[in-house]
């Protein structure tokens, strides 16, 4: 478990966006470890965990995108029993999960954003496998 | 609203004599001046006589401006037509000066000057400078573009007679432009708006405050739509008072009309330009607070007076002879925007500029968008389509969304009509150079 840098890119809702971002990100050799697409009707957002967030937004930035860069939880190896846990144990101590999605890469499995990654961070370090 | 220098400024007048006529006198100028226009073109050019004899008006056909109506409007096409001095009612020999605008479609047009012109031209700048706090002590830039448009040079004569220091730095350059800002403690400029705004920030990334390290006291800014929420933030930038310059160049160039520090609305001075409201479809008048198109006709320019010029531009004359600065000159409102911007929705009229006014006070967007006209059905719908910048954005999806529908209240508050906002990425909108439309209408016609 880690606290990451997720970096967050505002587009159009319309066809071959998200290949721009990965091509725009592709190009600057920085690979994609997870993410997510939120839409709300003709405009949407990526939400991507980078192997080089620092640098994959400057990337994006060059190339005219809008980005943000935000903290996330990212964890490793979640099945449905620690999901259960951790998620338990979030809500009991008051740190909301406001998205969550899956890793297209090996080292993790979940990525959070959640109101207050830190406390997150110390609530789940006792339950779950670093 | 926090004027840090407007205190500084002082009601002051250039010609008191013409400056401060009653109502009625001006009215009486007004009417002796007319008579003497239309005697003028009659004798003088060969397109008045013309037009004037096909509406069966003689040279002493007009006795007041009460008969304002019967004379023909002349319009942008006519001085394209008569290129390049067909419209002129001096002979060639008596102008000492040719200034044009920009001809986009077909050719440009001509602007002639008879030292007269120059002489009266000069004069009115110099009262709107002076009427807004400009005196011989002010060291003035100039950062208007010089050459063929009428700007640079129209203010470079007008603040020289007054006696100020004159620096005439043109347009471009910014940094240098703000470096001699500061070198020179230049303390009054005049520019377009937006470069205005793009000088301020330029400055704040140069390391100078524009409120502290500069020492502007009066600025005034104009030859392109722009709106109050442009002023707020220019006077706030500068920590001074702006004021808002209207011309154009057919009649001669800025110096036409010029608020006051009533900033109530803007003085045409209406012993020399006599101004109308009319209805841009009709032409028929308009009474005052009713808006519609502009319609100037110059009283005493001498090489190229104009009858009834069809600006184009959209404003009200306000009601009431009484202003604060103790001028009875006829006040215009802010220019709303052109007719050929106008588009009606739903039987409502749309300026962009009211657009544009709304988003200048949304930092989460940048200042680029669009407007989109459709009809779906029998109803015409109206689309805003805006370019989301860097500055705001945090990333949630809920913020966007949060936006988008305060933008969709704020603009149909201020329209009064039902329309839909949609952000767009930066850069996916087509840039639009100074004058050019916004508007996309895709009703078919």
């Amino acid at each position: 478990m880690e606290i990451r840098k997720q970096v967050s890119v505002f587009v159009e809702n319309k066809p071959g966006r998200l290949s721009r971002v990965l091509e725009v990100l592709r190009g600057g050799g920085i690979s994609v470890e997870a993410f997510m697409i939120a839409d709300a009707g003709e405009f949407g957002i990526i939400h991507l965990l980078l192997s080089d967030p620092k640098r994959g937004k400057a990337l994006l930035v060059d190339n005219s995108f809008t980005v943000s860069e935000s903290d996330v939880m990212a964890l490793r190896s979640v099945d449905q029993d620690s999901l259960f846990k951790l998620s338990t144990e979030l809500g009991r101590n008051g740190v909301n999960i406001q998205y969550a999605y899956g890793a297209v890469a090996q080292n993790h499995s979940l990525v959070m954003k959640v109101s207050d990654p830190r406390k997150g961070e110390e609530i789940l370090k006792g339950i779950l496998p670093a | 609203m926090e004027r840090a220098a407007g205190a500084l400024i002082k009601n002051a007048f250039w010609e008191p004599g013409a400056e401060r006529l009653s109502p009625k006198r001006i009215r009486e100028i007004q009417s002796e001046r007319l008579r003497g226009l239309v005697r003028r073109v009659y004798e003088g050019s060969a397109f008045y006589r013309r037009l004037l004899r096909d509406r069966g008006i003689g040279p002493g056909s007009i006795r007041s401006t009460d008969d304002l109506e019967r004379l023909p409007f002349t319009t942008k096409d006519d001085l394209r037509d008569n290129y390049p001095f067909g419209i002129l009612s001096v002979p060639l020999s008596k102008v000492v000066r040719i200034h044009t605008s920009s001809g986009t479609t077909g050719n440009p047009t001509v602007v002639a000057y008879t030292r007269r012109d120059l002489e009266i031209w000069s004069n009115c700048i110099a009262r709107c400078l002076t009427m807004t706090g400009v005196t011989p002590e002010d060291i003035f830039q100039v950062i208007l573009g010089y050459g063929l448009f009428t700007g640079g040079l129209g203010f470079h004569y007008g603040a020289e007679l007054i006696g100020a220091k004159v620096v005439p730095s043109s347009t471009g350059g910014t940094k240098r432009q703000v470096k001699l800002m500061r070198d020179f403690g230049v303390t009054a400029f005049t520019s377009i708006p937006s470069y205005a705004l793009y000088l301020g920030e330029t400055a704040i990334e140069m390391g100078i405050d524009p409120r502290k390290d500069l020492r502007i006291r009066t600025m005034s800014c104009g030859a392109e739509p722009w709106s109050e929420g442009t002023r707020e933030k220019l006077e706030e930038l500068f920590g001074c008072m702006v004021f808002n310059s209207y011309g154009l160049s057919e009649v001669g160039g800025p110096g036409v009309a010029f608020e006051c520090i009533e900033q109530d609305g803007l003085h045409v001075w209406s012993d020399h330009f006599l101004v109308e409201v009319v209805d841009p479809r009709t032409g028929e008048g308009l009474p005052p607070g009713e808006e519609g198109e502009l319609v100037i006709t110059t009283l005493t320019r001498e090489a190229m007076p104009l009858i009834r010029y069809r600006t184009r531009d959209i404003a009200m004359i306000l009601e009431g002879d009484a202003c604060g600065c103790g001028r009875a000159h006829t006040r215009i409102s802010w220019i709303k925007g052109r007719t050929d911007d106008m588009i009606k929705v739903r039987g409502v009229n749309v300026f962009p500029s009211q657009i544009e006014h709304a988003l200048m006070r949304m930092p989460e967007v940048g200042n680029n968008y669009q407007i989109v006209v459709e009809r779906r059905g029998h109803l015409d719908e109206l689309k805003v389509r805006i370019e989301v910048t860097g500055g705001a954005f945090k990333g949630e999806l809920k913020d966007l969304v949060d936006l988008r529908g305060r933008i969709s209240s704020e603009l149909e508050n201020l329209l009064g009509l039902r329309l839909t906002v949609e952000l767009v990425e930066p850069g996916s909108l087509p840039r639009v150079e100074g004058k050019a439309s916004r508007v996309l209408d895709r009703r078919s016609r």
